[in-house]
């Protein structure tokens, strides 16, 4: 009852006419901002918060807010359209996302990703009034060890279940965690891989080796294809999806939901995680998972839902602990503080026209992210129309300037183009992309956490296995390997067969 | 009606006086503000309200540039290296002006003598702070557990600025602490809340939303801190020496005219001194205090004084 007392309080709030327009300009321009790659919602924020200095602060946080989930939406697009992963996030949905496009169902992808968005969008908003108290609890119950046990088994699972054999999974996702340690070293600020180089000081970015390993690699690729002449990639099947669609992306939707919202709480992993564990979770229980990573709808509605989730429970931490778990969050606090209001365990009580309106605007802009970008997709799918020849030049540039945008320094271009090749060449030798992608985002949390639970636990390993959750994670990522083993091992003597 | 040759004779000769003593009308197109961080975090925030305050008073654009990379080396010595015209200006700060020469082999630059200072803007007073459960509630009190402990006190911090006040906390004292290092503050914040890092260095306003979960024992300010007046600091409690502050100031390559340092140390400090500036400051945990020039060089020069101290005592050496 006081919950509803409070979201009608809030639904108040955010739809008066000022607030609802501040709204669409922040979804609206997330969305753009989505789109391209490199610019990320965190440097759009960060340009725009002098300007809320004269707003109202729910009107400023409604914006805010509003470009960090629209920017989830936009992400999608490009994934799926160009094979181009903008965040963390989006790296599991160009897998199916990207093979769908090329078989002419890009539309269909684009629109179950945006409905799973809104699905997960809404009912993440739900489970932050009803579920906030307990998550919050959660939180502070995850020590290093736990963390370092779930990113052991989320880049297991990446490793093992793709494409090929579970040897050349895993030796990509360690080529990536090497790549992953190059620069300053977590603990000591000592330099590692950098052959005295500044720019590798900070570690290469994980968007520059995306870019360089999916787009750019894809276009060589493809241009390498004698067969498939330039413009006649697949033809533009419908762009609704079909009733069977529907009904294949329902449950995992939902299931995407559940894996987001848990672990869009925990600060620093959130949306990247629960994307890729809601992806091979589908994978797991597919009845016949060899059709993920040829275009399953599954994958796509799983790992989106997932993420928009994330991105809905992760202002849990931020508003009722003070507690930001990315950098974007902790710049939308740093907006709030700026503008008087101060996050933390009294905000809902001292603030409930701020916090609530907050929520209630979340549902508002999905909902109009979703209007937004229904009609959008014909739009978008027409990109797939324009011949390579016109494509591969743009994408390339736009490529490009996102990336130049990031730090200003030539340095990542020539890094973009160098991962092109090596991700060319892997493509030739039939390893797999994305555990290596995995691998870069995940092999330098993997040792933060390590580390810093082995200096908590001056030194004693036992850590990891006396925290009840840690152990959890650990058995689950040794049955990953036992259960994925002679299931390919058979598939692949089968196919010599 | 003036002979056209005399007009165009006097067009020349300003437009030549407008070449040479460009000091006088500065500035005459936009200026680039390097904030040597990357989008995010408190001194980038409050840079913008700097460089809004610039653009008001001077009337020409003052453009925040981002150069992230290396802990704020990469954008610091590209603002050292930038021509001392006063259109590239730089934004200093504890972490690039007192620590990171100390620590990295990378930080080329002198700061005392690469730059030219502009003006002091702010102060952010630190504390140190303990999880609620660690059964102690005053200085003495823990620095007694941590003899008794002998090292296995452990203590978290999000920058290095953090790291150096825990440093120097441990000279002073005659303590030995482990130290687990986070990239950020915010992610520290879990593992102190549940105890499962005993102490915390910290800024003050970060400390606050979650009083009642960590205790602060002392401020590592010179003054007590504006938000926790009931915290004492180190200086209060007997170490006079122990005096660790997060700021930040602007500042620009050496060599810059002095009039132009004039010019912008001038709207520098009639911006701080307005008060909605100094509430926004005041609610980001920042306490404004604005500096002459001279004032500020000198305090940058006391503060690597200070760190080089602290980082020789406790046996670091630059990687």
């Amino acid at each position: 009852m006081d919950a509803l007392h409070s979201l009608a309080l809030g639904f108040q709030v955010a739809s008066s006419p000022l607030n609802l327009f501040y709204c669409l300009i922040g979804v609206s321009l997330g969305t753009l901002i989505g789109i391209l790659p490199g610019v990320g919602p965190l440097l759009t924020i960060a340009m725009l918060i002098p300007l809320t200095f004269g707003m109202p602060p729910e009107s400023s946080v409604i914006m805010l807010a509003g470009i960090y989930y629209g920017a989830s939406y936009g992400g999608s697009t490009a994934a799926i359209l160009v094979n181009l992963p903008g965040e963390p996030s989006s790296v599991v949905t160009c897998i199916d996302g990207h093979q769908m496009a090329r078989q002419g169902r890009g539309g269909v992808a684009l629109a179950i990703a945006a409905i799973g968005s809104f699905v997960a969008g809404s009912i993440g908003t739900a489970l932050i009034v009803l579920c906030a108290p307990i998550l919050q609890q959660w939180v502070i119950n995850f020590s290093p060890a736990d963390y370092a046990s779930l990113i052991f088994m989320a880049l297991i699972a990446t490793a093992t279940l793709v494409q090929g054999s579970v040897l050349n999974g895993i030796g990509m996702a360690l080529l990536g965690v090497l790549i992953g340690l190059v620069g300053m070293d977590p603990m000591t600020g000592a330099s590692r891989f950098t052959f005295g180089s500044l720019d590798l000081m900070e570690g290469i970015d994980f968007v520059v080796v995306a870019i360089g390993v999916f787009a750019v690699a894809e276009i060589v690729q493809t241009l390498d294809e004698k067969e498939s002449r330039p413009g006649e990639v697949a033809a533009t099947g419908s762009i609704w999806p079909s009733l069977a669609d529907l009904k294949a992306s329902c449950l995992p939707i939902l299931r995407g939901t559940g894996i987001g919202a848990l672990f869009g709480v925990l600060p620093g992993t959130g949306p990247t995680i629960s994307s890729i564990a809601a992806y091979f979770f589908e994978r797991r229980i597919a009845r016949d998972p060899s059709r993920f990573g040829h275009g399953a709808i599954e994958g796509v509605a799983a790992a989106e839902s997932a993420n928009n989730a994330a991105a809905q429970t992760g202002f849990i931490p931020t508003m009722t602990m003070g507690i930001p778990g990315s950098a974007t969050m902790a710049m939308l606090l740093g907006a709030l503080m700026m503008n008087g209001v101060n996050p933390g365990p009294n905000m809902i009580a001292q603030r409930p026209e701020l916090f609530w309106g907050l929520i209630a605007s979340m549902w508002i802009g999905n909902l109009m992210l979703l209007i937004l970008n229904l009609p959008l997709i014909g739009m978008w799918v027409k990109i797939l129309r324009v011949p390579y020849r016109w494509l591969f030049p743009a994408i390339l540039v736009f490529s490009a300037l996102g990336l130049y945008s990031l730090n200003l320094r030539a340095f990542d271009l020539y890094l973009m183009l160098g991962f092109g090749v090596g991700g060319y060449l892997l493509a030739r030798l039939r390893c797999e992309p994305v555990p290596f992608i995995i691998g870069i985002i995940l092999g330098p949390m993997l040792e933060e956490h390590f580390r810093r639970a082995m200096v908590i636990s001056q030194g004693d390993p036992s850590v990891f296995v006396t925290s009840w959750l840690s152990l959890l994670f650990l058995v689950l990522s040794v049955l990953i390997v036992l259960l994925m083993t002679p299931r390919k091992r058979l598939r692949a003597e089968a196919a010599a067969a | 009606m003036f002979p056209r040759h005399l007009v165009l004779a006097t067009l020349a000769a300003s437009a030549f006086l407008i070449g040479a003593v460009h000091a006088a009308d500065y500035p005459s197109r936009p200026v680039q503000y390097i904030v040597p961080f990357g989008a995010g975090g408190a001194a980038e925030l409050a840079s913008r309200v700097v460089t809004e305050g610039f653009t008001e008073a001077l009337g020409q654009p003052f453009v925040v540039e981002n150069r992230p990379g290396a802990n704020g080396i990469i954008g610091t010595v590209q603002g050292a290296k930038a021509a001392p015209d006063g259109y590239t200006l730089l934004q200093a700060n504890g972490a690039t002006f007192s620590v990171n020469p100390l620590l990295y082999k990378a930080a080329t630059y002198d700061p005392a003598k690469d730059f030219t200072p502009i003006g002091l803007v702010a102060r952010q007073p630190y504390v140190i702070a303990v999880s609620a459960g660690l059964p102690v509630h005053t200085l003495d009190e823990l620095i007694a557990l941590a003899k008794e402990k002998g090292g296995r006190l452990t203590y978290a911090t999000g920058s290095t600025s953090h790291q150096l006040a825990g440093e120097l906390f441990q000279k002073e004292a005659g303590i030995k602490l482990t130290h687990v290092p986070y990239n950020a503050t915010n992610l520290a914040l879990p593992d102190v809340i549940s105890g499962r890092v005993d102490l915390i260095v910290t800024a003050a306003y970060t400390a606050v939303p979650h009083l009642g979960k960590i205790r602060p024992i002392a401020a590592t300010s010179a003054e007590r801190a504006k938000l926790l007046p009931d915290v004492p600091t180190f200086k209060e409690l007997g170490y006079p020496n122990f005096v660790v502050e997060g700021w930040f100031g602007v500042s620009a390559p050496a060599g810059l005219p002095p009039e132009v340092v004039k010019t912008l140390n001038t709207a520098l400090n009639k911006h701080l001194a307005q008060a909605k500036v100094r509430e926004a400051f005041d609610n980001a945990g920042f306490e404004v205090t604005p500096s002459t020039p001279e004032e500020f060089g000198s305090f940058i020069k006391q503060e690597l004084e200070t760190g080089r101290n602290v980082v020789q005592a406790a046996g670091i050496e630059p990687r």
